[in-house]
């Protein structure tokens, strides 16, 4: 075994440790994106990917750029734990390119989603993923951030990560799902004038203290464009959060917030609120976890709605009509899941309507129309869903949750309603065939 | 003035609207919307490439938010500064749109930007930009029914707030999406590749009526409904023509579908 080698099974022996040693309240920790995993006791994971700084037309970025896009990341990192921590049964990592390695977002979701494996989300935990990409255009800095969650199903269901919702109504059934579960934000105009305070900030706050008091005796920690930042958060009390070097350097503890619930100084979200969306989901991904109290859920359902209504008042519907209207989605999934069946429908139905071209909310509106009442399902409207399928289907042909419905509708108009079916029998025969084989085709 | 002096002048006029179409690379290995100069005096000639730049920069932004969920549509934007067409697309002979064709451009969008009193009566941006349906305007010149290749719309929209930046402005990727949605299924449909035409089309249906609830006038709003009409047709066109061929398979999803609602309804017995 290489050297390297070695330090990367005793680095990711310390994080599972860690995780042990944290048990399944709170754990943090940096991993290389080769061997990313999640803490296993974790209700809701958050990794955080790198944010790279792009090369473009071949040109090597600013040595700022560089140096901001590892700041930010830490920043990130630390800002999304800093979030939640206010949930229950939590894990954060930061995660770190080797040199001249890729971060894929979809090996990563492919590792930590594969069943069974050492690393991975057990069936029923969730994992928010954030990364981002900073870039020069024309003079000027962007940045953009990017989001996806998942959440290990083990139900068999046709597409394992993503979130799905039963409606039902009598014998029929049937699975909804997200319009999606990834959201690329809007790219952000920063100043170099913005970037040096970044780093300004970063040195002022990342201030290692013997103890967690603002008087006790501190140093910086040193930070290089060169090399991520390696430490891992081994304890939390109240807003300070305990560093320790993952290269054997000094520890200690850092304040992440002045004032009880207010944004640290050093806090993105003055200018990315993205991260006030970032922690809407995490709460919505932590909801769908088994573990809370009545009174957890509550608190992180309005958590989940603080986070939302953050973003969009600093950021209007034209200007991110999907972040909109998954927003609206997930406050319908919530309100179904509560029981509060028409105000959810209102929600599916916004949802549509800022997500037109979207098959997910087309058929989410759909199942949420045929299910909010006993007396919801009948003749018409069972004809009408079977119509909003067709519809759906027509923007997204492969998505085989809605071959899987309209399925088990055909198969409800024949076990059950013959005397609904718009079909005469050998047609609705011939219409099962061809939907099963395309939800049989590759 | 004799015919001879008044051919010699016609000539050169239309060799001087000729010089203005210059050429330009499409992006190899996927389809391209061509975003050429617009005309009209907000911009002075040194800042046109550069506006070309920042609106292809903030159109590819865009579509990689809008699109992250549509991986597989491969798009890009390219700008061809020094190209200006003229405004009333007299300029698209049928040779030039067939060497668009068939270097895979299916949207070309150009136009005229210049200013008009805003609220309170300050100067603002406004633009009329045209987009060029190749694929559509392709058959139009072949004599193949296509409606609506060549579409014309006002920014800021009617009652719109005013904005100040002529890239934000027209940088309306929802726009862009829909017309590439028609022309690329439109297209697909010529290539008999059925399924995926179909899809492109509904798409393009869903945003053209998004589109249309703009408070559009005139041309641009007739323009609109003619090709909304189209893609509709073209997506019946998808469903007949795929279950009358032989290769199409038997339990092809079009066969769940009737031509006359194309995206919606089902077919009946």
């Amino acid at each position: 075994m290489t050297r390297r080698r070695l330090h990367l099974v005793l680095l990711r022996m310390l994080l599972s440790l860690l995780a042990a040693l944290a048990g399944p309240a709170r754990a943090a920790g940096m991993e290389p994106c080769s061997y990313a995993s999640v803490f296993p006791g974790a209700a809701l994971n958050a990794l955080v990917l790198p944010y790279h700084a792009e090369i473009r037309d071949g040109r090597v970025p600013p040595p700022e750029l560089q140096l901001a896009s590892r700041q930010i990341a830490a920043l990130v990192h630390l800002e999304v734990l800093m979030g939640l921590l206010k949930y229950h049964s939590i894990g954060a990592k930061h995660l770190w390119a080797e040199p001249g390695e890729v971060c894929d977002v979809d090996v990563i979701i492919g590792r930590i989603t594969r069943p069974g494996a050492a690393g991975a989300l057990r069936p029923g935990q969730g994992a928010v993923l954030v990364w981002g990409r900073l870039f020069e255009q024309a003079g000027e800095f962007y940045l953009q951030s990017y989001l996806r969650f998942v959440r290990q199903d083990g139900e068999g269901s046709e597409d394992g990560a993503a979130e799905q919702l039963w409606f039902k109504n009598g014998p029929l059934q049937l699975r909804g799902s997200l319009p999606t579960q990834a959201i690329a934000f809007a790219p952000r105009r920063i100043s170099r004038a913005e970037l040096a305070q970044v780093d300004r900030d970063f040195r002022q706050a990342m201030v290692l203290r013997s103890r967690p008091e603002r008087s006790a005796p501190g140093r910086a920690i040193e930070f290089s464009p060169h090399q991520a930042l390696a430490y891992w958060v081994s304890e939390a009390r109240g807003d300070w959060l305990r560093l320790q070097s993952q290269q054997g350097g000094p520890g200690g503890w850092v304040q992440v917030a002045t004032q009880p619930g207010e944004q640290a100084a050093w806090s993105l979200q003055r200018w990315l609120p993205e991260l006030a969306y970032v922690d809407a989901v995490s709460a919505f991904v932590r909801l769908r976890v088994d573990g809370l109290t009545a009174a957890q859920r509550t608190r992180t359902a309005a958590l989940m709605e603080q986070g939302l209504s953050r973003y969009e008042r600093a950021v209007p519907a034209d200007l991110a009509p999907s972040a909109w209207g998954l927003a609206s989605a997930l406050r319908g999934w919530q309100a179904w899941e509560q029981g509060r069946y028409e105000a959810a429908l209102a929600l599916f139905e916004k949802a549509q309507a800022q997500l037109p071209a979207y098959a997910g909310a087309r058929q989410l509106a759909a199942l949420a129309r045929v299910s909010v009442g006993p007396e919801a399902l009948n003749a018409d409207s069972a004809a009408r869903l079977s119509r909003e399928l067709m519809g759906a289907l027509a923007l997204a042909p492969d998505n085989a949750q809605l071959l899987s419905n309209l399925e088990r509708l055909y198969s409800f108009y024949e076990q059950q309603r013959p005397d609904w079916s718009p079909f005469e029998p050998e047609a609705l025969r011939e219409r099962q065939l061809i939907v099963r084989a395309a939800a049989r085709r590759p | 003035m004799s015919n001879k002096w008044l051919a010699l002048l016609l000539a050169l006029g239309a060799g001087a609207a000729q010089a203005a179409i210059v050429d330009c690379q499409p992006q190899a290995g996927s389809f391209t919307v061509l975003l050429s100069e617009p005309t009209g005096g907000l911009l002075k000639a040194t800042e046109l490439k550069p506006y070309l730049e920042r609106l292809q920069f903030e159109l590819d932004q865009n579509r990689n938010a809008q699109w992250i969920n549509l991986p597989d549509t491969p798009v890009r934007f390219v700008i061809c500064p020094g190209r200006a067409p003229a405004l009333d697309g007299r300029d698209h002979s049928p040779a030039l749109v067939d060497g668009l064709h068939t270097r895979r451009v299916l949207l070309e969008v150009w136009g005229l930007l210049s200013s008009e009193p805003g609220p309170g009566g300050a100067a603002q941006p406004s633009a009329q930009l045209n987009y060029l349906l190749v694929p559509l305007q392709q058959a139009a010149n072949q004599r193949e029914a296509a409606a609506g290749a060549l579409q014309r719309l006002r920014y800021p929209e009617a009652g719109a707030a005013p904005v100040l930046d002529p890239v934000q402005l027209v940088a309306r990727s929802s726009d862009i999406d829909a017309f590439v949605a028609s022309a690329f299924g439109f297209k697909l449909l010529r290539e008999r590749s059925f399924d995926p035409a179909h899809r492109n089309l509904c798409r393009a249906d869903v945003l053209l009526a998004e589109l249309a609830k703009r408070p559009l006038a005139g041309r641009a709003k007739s323009e609109l409904e003619g090709l909304r009409a189209f893609v509709l047709t073209s997506a019946g066109r998808a469903i007949s023509e795929a279950k009358a061929d032989a290769a199409y398979s038997k339990t092809g999803l079009l066969r769940l579908r009737a031509s006359a609602k194309p995206c919606d309804e089902e077919a009946k017995p």
